[in-house]
C-alpha cells in the first residue's frame, strides 16, 4: 500500500513524501528533519525547530497515515514550523 | 503480490526541428497604423514579398495576408486586416510564401507511417495547429502557420506531434515506489523513487510540458493523479493521466 503525507512547501505546493519504506527520521540541526529510506535514499526538509517539534510531528504524521485504510493514500499535514525547501538525495 | 500502477503519459509520436518553411521577412512592429504593418527598418520590398504572401503576427498569433505589393523598403506594408491594432508596437511577425505558411518539412522523417490527419502540431512557442493533409514522409500541411525557421526567437521550428489514434504516443510512467514529486519550474517537475540506480545514484525522472501559467498546476495534478491511481482497486492498473486544460507533456527523461 502507497502512503503519503502532503506537505506544503514555500513556493512549492504540495508535496508528496513517501511514508513507506522508511527506516529513520532525524532532526540532523535545527534546519533538517531528514527522512531516511531503506534504499538510501534521503528526504531532507528545510524548517526550523527541526530537532525535536518538527521531527516528532513529521514521525506522528507517518505513523497516522499508516494506520490508515489502504484508500486513504495521502495525509494532509499542517507543519507546526513552514517548510521552504525539500532535497532528495 | 507486488502491486504495480501506472500512469499513462500522452506524449508526441513525433519531435523534431523542422527545416523549413523559411520566411520571406521577419521582424517586429515599430508602430500602428490601422490596416498596416509598420516597422520602418522592414526591406519588404528586397525580400521578395508580395500581394498574396501570409502575415503571422507571432505575438498574437493573428494571421492575415498582404493586400498590396511594396515597392519601398521601409514603407508600411498593406495588410487584409481591417482590425484596429492587428500590429501593436512591439509585436513580433513573420511574412511566409502563400505556399509555403502552413507547410510543416522535417527531415529524415517518415510522417506517411507516423502521423495522420487530425494530429496536432505544437512549436516551440506552444502555438498548436491540426494536420491537414500528410504529403509526403517530409512534409505535412497545417491548418495554421505555425511552423517557420525564422525568426529563430521565438522557436517556431521545434515541432511535437501528437496522435490520438492506435499509434499515438502513450507511455505508461511507473507511480510504484515514489519518494517525492518536486516541482522544478514552470516547465517541468521531477519523480524521484526510492530505489537506487544500479550505481546508487538517486533514480529520478523528469517531466518537461507546456508552461505551467498557473503556477503550480501541472504540479497539483500529477501529485492529485498519483493519489487518485492508488485509491483505486488493484486491478486498476494504468490509469490515463489527465492533463490540466491546454497543456501537454513533451518529453520525459
Amino acid at each position: 500500500m502507497e502512503k503519503y503525507l502532503s506537505i506544503p512547501v514555500t513556493s512549492a505546493g504540495n508535496q508528496l513524501i513517501s511514508c513507506n519504506g522508511i527506516i529513520s527520521i532525524v532532526g540532523t540541526d535545527a534546519t533538517s528533519v531528514v527522512i531516511t529510506y531503506k534504499s538510501g535514499t534521503t528526504i531532507d526538509l528545510t524548517t526550523t525547530g527541526a530537532q525535536n517539534v518538527m521531527r516528532n510531528q513529521i514521525q506522528d504524521e507517518v505513523a497516522l497515515a499508516l494506520a490508515t485504510g489502504w484508500t486513504n493514500v495521502s495525509r494532509q499535514v499542517s507543519p507546526i514550523n513552514a517548510i521552504s525547501a525539500v532535497a532528495v538525495a | 503480490m507486488v502491486m504495480e500502477k501506472f500512469l499513462i503519459f500522452p506524449l508526441p509520436v513525433v519531435t523534431g526541428v523542422a527545416s523549413a518553411p523559411t520566411a520571406l521577412s521577419d521582424g517586429t512592429a515599430s508602430g500602428t497604423a490601422a490596416g498596416f504593418l509598420v516597422d520602418t527598418a522592414a526591406t519588404f520590398t528586397t525580400d521578395g514579398v508580395v500581394a498574396g504572401d501570409v502575415v503571422v503576427n507571432i505575438t498574437s498569433g493573428g494571421v492575415t495576408t498582404v493586400l498590396a505589393t511594396p515597392t519601398v523598403d521601409g514603407a508600411n506594408l498593406d495588410i487584409a486586416s481591417a482590425v484596429v491594432d492587428f500590429f501593436e508596437t512591439g509585436d513580433a511577425y513573420r511574412i511566409m510564401l502563400a505556399a509555403d505558411a502552413n507547410k510543416l518539412v522535417g527531415s529524415g522523417t517518415t510522417f506517411t507511417s507516423d502521423v495522420s490527419p487530425g494530429d496536432v502540431v505544437l512549436n516551440g512557442n506552444e502555438q498548436e495547429a491540426t494536420v491537414v493533409t500528410v504529403d509526403s514522409d517530409t512534409q505535412l500541411t497545417l491548418s495554421a502557420p505555425i511552423i517557420s525557421t525564422e525568426p529563430t526567437s521565438p522557436d517556431a521550428d521545434t515541432y511535437y506531434i501528437y496522435s490520438e489514434n492506435d499509434n499515438d504516443g502513450d507511455r505508461l510512467f511507473n507511480i510504484s515506489g515514489i519518494a517525492t514529486v518536486s516541482h522544478i519550474s514552470s516547465t517541468y517537475c521531477t519523480v524521484s523513487y526510492m530505489d537506487r540506480k544500479a550505481g546508487g545514484g538517486i533514480n529520478q525522472l523528469s517531466i518537461y510540458h507546456t508552461t505551467d501559467t498557473i503556477g503550480l498546476q501541472f504540479h497539483h495534478v500529477l501529485n492529485d493523479g498519483i493519489v487518485n491511481a492508488y485509491e483505486r482497486q488493484w486491478k486498476d492498473v494504468a490509469i490515463p493521466f489527465k492533463l490540466p486544460s491546454g497543456m501537454r507533456i513533451t518529453s520525459i527523461s
